[in-house]
């Protein structure tokens, strides 16, 4: 253990609060204000993990978001998070990591020491040893490769955490606090508008943060924050991560509250995403530092030099006490300049002839011995860098001792947002680095984004464009002067883009992916040329940091490789979320019981507490069956059927769906909706009724009841109900506007139940004595409308199961009442409750056709309603429904089927084939419904089979491969039941 | 003889959030009637008239401002179609009456809507959780209202008063709706009755 | 998040809508028995990448159907118009 490397003051620490966490079950110390990264550095703890091919030691290489190697897991239990970068996570109380990917320990790997596997690991090495003729040998591999190569684990518990969402709104929103953000949220506010800024980090000031305490960048941050706090029209969105921009300027914000430790018991979210709708954008993303290519470059110790500053100013590590810094443009000085202010002995490496003005007179006077036109060859040392050696072009390698080195190959502007956008980056040679495109309207681009580097300038542009992002939403206020800085520091570009650097070792491009110089000249080789080839070939760019250091570097050495130019090589696409985001926070709340929202009919209370098993249909809670018939559904519902066939039972259909359909030409749209005809259905009377879609396949069917002459009560099934509705709007609205009729859902006003059986008309006599029920009064398929005490009540004498029944509908409010009085009425008769699968097994029995016959493909003959459609008015797909394939030999139409073994079960799903069939393939149909008949005492079902009804009295073979089961069934009418319909007229 | 029941019945009176600051009230309002007003293509002024001469009000003409009078509330639920919202029911059987039947229609809504009431300083915040509307006090003022989806179901949200927002939710979803109310609310603690 | 101006509420997220397809083509008049022009009209479409109207309807609000422009080469969403209004000129 190396001894503390926090310096005794400055940083942006509370050293009054010392926080405690635990680090592979030692006891850490820190500070408030520290990141996990900048606590274990300023600990003395380099070596953050293992690489996740080759087990190479490794330590941090940035500051930020950008961090390859420092992923840790977080959390134990159901909270375990693995693959966190320690440069993200903001030091609290109690913390509690562990570094992954190596065994026994990161310190201790034996796995390194498996370095036979390596050659396998190399690029391509999914591709070329395990498809085609060698695939087999994977199965050898798979365990080895598995243990070896990958990150932190993930566990099977559940988060006991809660996440949550939000909407929001805003006129222009700022994506990131540096100068350039500050600028623009200071501008836009002033001009009036209602601003917006995120910022991912727990401090405002992006790049400012990295200067010194007391220095002009300091205080310039502090002015610029205090204008946008003083601001009531800003809201500062801080710990929140833009995710990605999406259609319609919307934005995925993700807000986290890690450091404040949610307690999810006081309903304290852990991340909140929140769905931004933005008026006008303003990218302030700023850039990332990318690294330099040269050999063993992934030793601890070798950091980004930005980073290198960001320790020490910000967090007041002194990361090394003898610093090697390598740079091929003018940032790097800076780093180099404080770094020997704060007493590290420092080189300067510089690729380029001579640096920015003043640069070289600031370096001598600091002590810093600066070497022009030389570049790294190679790191030394294992687990720690202990030197580098480095070389003139072509001339002798010169070594020198050091304990950290920061490097800098210059900066990639951050546009992954931008791109997101559909702005397609290009490359600027100036830079030397990819700029955003032309936006689309309503965005703007300010500072480092946009390859600007000088802070006077990039406050400027900040300024501006959030004065134009206001113009654009229409502001008219003022927005001020811009803000200036007090002091310029030096600025500068690459002058020479970085090229291969000689040197032993391997020299890594993509740290998180261990894709080295060599694997890209592999891919190369192999004609994977495109950067999105190159990307699958080796897997470069993946992972949790997606490139972000490398993705630059790796399309440079492609592109020399090939001969072509940087604008030519391109970049790979960008995609959302710019950074991880955890499941659970897009999940929100919609989990569990709140996944989506439930419905419950009137009566639902009274099910659950009369032993009803209530089960899902679609959006609705239903009872399944009743615990008086039985303890499972298996017995109860066959014993709910008995019931219904020989007594009476009542069951809740208020689920239907229910349409009032009103007004003058109601009679005239539903004769043209419907393929039979309604136009002369009498007032008090329903009719069964069919609807096609255009194409002349079935859409729903239903009852429609006439209440006065220009009165419909249409119901519909339960699953097609919103279908329907939404079908007649549509007609309604866009074809035929000029049909005075209104479609009103009712769905929620009645409640429905079914009363059915034998004895069913003594029941509803018991309930209702002042109705007359007789079969001249109330005959099958008649309706009534009558007032019961100042309540309305509608009785349609219709039957789904085949036996004499009775719907009754009351508003919702009195569902309970009416049900309970019906059933404490007709108690001396034995009436009882039905569910769902009785309701469902007595009407395939009686042969009606459902949901699960329904499957948008089938016509009215191949339902056997081939004689419903009428042949003395237009319907909606009439004229479709003669074509010539709708009347094609080979259909699958309906039939009823009957179990030959009686040991064996008939299921739904099954495949069905003729006796003389080869069993393969798709069959001639499939069974759609299946009961148990306790009218025949055996499994009968509802199917679809070719040509049908000509096969009846068949034997066939219904094939069910999932359990392996082959069964014998005959091919029989699909009305089981009172095919004369004498029961349902009595 | 029947009796009527709020589709709310399981009562979570009294529950409240972490630190039970109590700046929010979640409730059911009872006791009132919605009539759902619809026009024929030609026949606005003829209903129109027919209202005014019944019941006094002009049918409003914003889609996202509430008229208010003493005696309801009318929304213009659609270019075509038209709510009112009233404690009177003699109003509702009034309007049935006056609507010519080559006019318009007249659909009684009443049993079909539950109407709930957010309110309190942090009614805004729990609403934010659920509904994708744009709720600044500047743009959504009082008196404004809204057609849209909470937790994907449509309902009618309606700002009442400053701190004071209505929810007509559709009958059978209300439990649901209620539920993911009292769930978006727990970080904020809140006060619920019927 | 698409957002679609909705002629009746204003502008809201697209998951408020249901979509229903190309809005350019005209539906034959009710009765018309010419089985072809039910056939072009059901089952064929040009399927433009760039300015289109398509039918969409704000089924969890007005439940107005509505014709919307959008690019579908973009996504860039344009004007809307009440079915049954017609075009505004
Ligand atoms: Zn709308």
């Amino acid at each position: 253990m190396t001894a503390s490397a926090r310096l005794p003051a400055g940083g942006r620490i509370d050293r009054e609060q010392p926080l405690s966490f635990v680090l592979d079950h030692r006891l850490l110390t820190g500070y408030a204000g520290d990141t996990l990264a900048s606590a274990l550095l300023a600990q003395g703890i380099r070596l953050v993990g293992r690489s996740f091919k080759y087990h190479r030691p490794r330590g941090l290489l940035a500051a930020g978001v950008e961090e390859p190697n420092g992923l840790l897991t977080l959390g134990e239990g159901g909270r375990r998070t693995p693959n966190v970068p320690a440069t993200v996570v903001e030091l609290h109380e109690g913390l509690f990591c562990q570094r992954q990917n190596g065994w026994p320990s990161v310190d201790f790997d034996l796995m390194a020491a498996t370095s036979w596997l390596a050659p396998l690991l190399g690029a391509g090495f999914y591709y070329k040893t395990f498809m085609g003729p060698r695939r087999g040998s994977w199965m050898f591999y798979e365990p080895f490769i598995r243990r070896a190569a990958g990150l932190g684990r993930a566990d099977h518990l559940p988060d006991p955490d809660r996440y949550e969402t939000r909407h929001a709104f805003t006129d222009v929103l700022v994506i990131g606090a540096g100068p350039a953000g500050l600028a623009a949220a200071r501008a836009a506010s002033r001009a009036g508008c209602r601003v917006t800024l995120v910022e991912q980090d727990f401090l405002l000031g992006g790049s400012l943060l990295s200067a010194a305490i007391g220095s002009a960048d300091d205080i310039l941050r502090a002015t610029l924050e205090a204008d946008v706090a003083a601001m009531p029209n800003v809201e500062v969105l801080r710990r929140t991560t833009a995710l990605g921009v999406y259609d319609g300027d919307t934005v995925a914000l993700v807000e986290r509250h890690d450091h404040a430790r949610p307690d999810p018991s006081k309903g304290e979210a852990r991340e909140v995403v929140i769905t931004l709708r933005a008026r006008a954008i303003v990218h302030a993303t700023g850039a990332i530092e990318r690294s330099l290519v040269f050999g063993d470059n992934d030793r601890p110790g070798v950091m980004l030099a930005g980073a290198v500053r960001t320790y020490l100013n910000r967090y007041a590590v002194a990361v090394g006490r003898q610093a090697v810094i390598a740079t091929n443009n003018d940032s790097a000085w800076s780093t180099a300049l404080d770094l020997a202010g704060a007493g590290v002995g420092v080189t300067l490496l510089d690729e380029r002839i001579e640096a920015g003005n003043g640069l070289a007179d600031a370096a001598r006077r600091a002590g810093v011995d600066v070497r022009h036109e030389v570049r790294l060859c190679r790191a030394l040392g294992r687990r720690a860098v202990q030197g580098v050696e480095f070389a003139r072009r072509g001339g002798a390698i010169e070594r020198r001792a050091c304990d950290v080195v920061g490097i800098s190959g210059g900066w990639s502007p951050t546009l992954h947002l931008t791109s997101h956008t559909g702005s397609k980056p290009t490359f600027d040679v100036g830079l030397d680095g990819f700029v955003p495109g032309p936006f689309a309207p309503g965005h703007y681009g300010a500072g480092a984004i946009m390859g600007t580097r000088s802070l006077a300038r990039s406050l400027a542009e900040g300024h501006a464009v959030g004065d134009a992002a206001a113009r654009h939403v229409g502001a008219a206020a003022s927005a001020g002067s811009a803000p200036a800085p007090t002091e310029e520091a030096p600025t500068g570009h690459a002058a020479s883009p970085p090229d291969r650097a000689p040197g032993r070792g391997k020299a890594f491009v993509d740290f998180q992916n261990d894709v080295t110089t060599r694997d890209i000249e592999l891919a190369h080789e192999e004609g994977y040329h495109s950067v999105e080839h190159l990307k699958r070939f080796t897997t470069l760019g993946m992972g949790t940091d997606q490139g972000k250091t490398s993705n630059v570097d790796a399309a440079r050495h492609m592109a020399a490789l090939r001969g072509i130019d940087m604008a030519a090589a391109g970049t790979t696409t960008y995609r959302p979320p710019y950074t991880p985001v955890s499941v659970g926070a897009l999940a929100g709340r919609s989990k569990g019981t709140h996944f989506r929202a439930t419905r419950r009919t009137p009566m639902h209370d009274w099910h659950l507490m009369n032993g009803a098993v209530m089960i899902e249909a679609g959006p609705w809670l239903r009872p399944w069956y009743y615990r008086w018939a039985g303890r499972a559904v298996g017995s109860a519902y066959v014993e709910e059927m008995r019931l219904v066939r020989t007594g009476v039972g009542i069951s809740d259909v208020s689920s239907l769906g229910k349409i009032d359909v009103r007004g003058p030409d109601a009679a005239l749209f539903l004769d043209r909706v419907y393929v039979n005809a309604f136009a002369k259905l009498p007032v008090g009377k329903a009719r069964y009724g069919v609807m096609l879609n255009d194409d002349a396949t079935v859409l729903d069917d239903g009852t429609t009841a006439r209440f006065d002459d220009n009165t419909f009560f249409m119901t519909t099934t339960t699953a097609q109900a919103a279908e329907v509705m939404s079908w007649l709007e549509f007609l309604l609205q866009t074809a035929w506007p000029e049909l005075r009729v209104q479609v009103v859902s009712v769905t929620d006003r009645w409640a429905g139940m079914s009363v059915a059986g034998p004895k069913a008309r003594e029941a509803i006599a018991l309930a209702l004595p002042g109705v007359d029920l007789s079969s001249e009064a109330l005959p099958y398929m008649g309706v009534r409308e009558f007032d019961l005490d100042g309540t309305p009540v509608r009785i349609l004498r219709l039957s789904f199961s085949g036996e004499l029944a009775y719907e009754i509908y009351v508003p919702a409010d009195k569902g309970t009442s009416m049900w309970t009085h019906l059933l404490e009425q007709a108690a001396p008769l034995g009436m009882r409750p039905y569910g769902l699968e009785a309701l469902a097994s007595l009407r395939i029995e009686k042969g009606h056709v459902a949901g699960l016959e329904l499957d948008h493909r089938n016509t009215l003959d191949d339902l056997g309603l081939g004689a419903m459609a009428s042949k003395s008015k237009a319907f909606i797909g009439r004229e479709l429904a003669g074509r010539e394939a709708l009347k094609k030999p080979g259909r699958w139409s309906l039939v009823g089927l009957e179990l030959l073994e009686p040991t064996a079960k008939l299921r739904g799903g099954a495949i069905l084939f003729s006796r003389h069939d080869a069993l393969e393939g798709h069959g001639r149909g499939y069974i759609t419904s299946v009961t148990w008949s306790t009218e025949h005492h055996k499994l009968i079902a509802l199917a679809l089979y070719e040509d049908g009804r000509m096969h009846e009295g068949e034997e066939i073979l219904c094939a069910y491969p999932l359990k392996n089961e082959i069964v014998r069934a005959r091919i029989v009418s699909p009305m089981f039941v009172d095919p004369s319909g004498e029961r349902v007229r009595a | 003889m029947l009796k009527a029941l709020s589709a709310l019945t399981t009562p979570l009176n009294g529950r409240d959030g972490a630190d039970g600051r109590r700046r929010l009230r979640l409730s059911e309002l009872r006791g009132w009637h919605v009539v759902q007003l619809g026009v024929f293509t030609g026949g606005h002024a003829a209903l129109a008239t027919a209202v005014r001469t019944a019941v006094g009000f002009e049918l409003p003409v914003s889609p996202t401002e509430a008229t208010v009078l003493d005696a309801a509330i009318v929304f213009r639920i659609a270019a075509d179609q038209y709510w009112v919202v009233t404690p009177d029911p003699s109003l509702v059987t009034t309007l049935a009456l006056a609507v010519p039947a080559d006019a318009g229609t007249v659909t009684p809504l009443s049993e079909s809507r539950t109407r709930l009431v957010i309110e309190g300083p942090d009614s805004r915040t729990v609403l934010s959780r659920l509904v994708a509307l744009d709720l600044h006090p500047g743009v959504f003022s009082i008196g404004h209202f809204a057609q849209a989806g909470v937790h994907h179901v449509g309902g009618l949200l309606y700002r009442a008063a400053a701190d004071r927002y209505e929810f007509f939710a559709l009958r059978t979803y209300a439990v649901s709706i209620w539920e993911v109310l009292a769930d978006a609310a727990l970080p904020i603690g809140y006060d619920a009755s019927f | 998040m698409l957002r679609i101006p909705c002629p009746h509420c204003g502008e809201r997220d697209y998951t408020e809508f249901r979509y229903a397809g190309d809005a350019t083509k005209t539906r034959p008049a009710h009765g018309t028995t010419d089985a072809r022009a039910w056939h072009d009209h059901v089952f064929l479409f040009v399927n433009p990448k760039g300015p289109h109207r398509e039918h969409w309807q704000h089924v969890q609000g007005c439940r107005q159907w509505l014709v919307l422009e959008r690019d579908t080469g973009t996504n860039a969403v344009g004007r809307s118009w009440l079915a049954r209004a017609g075009e505004p000129s």
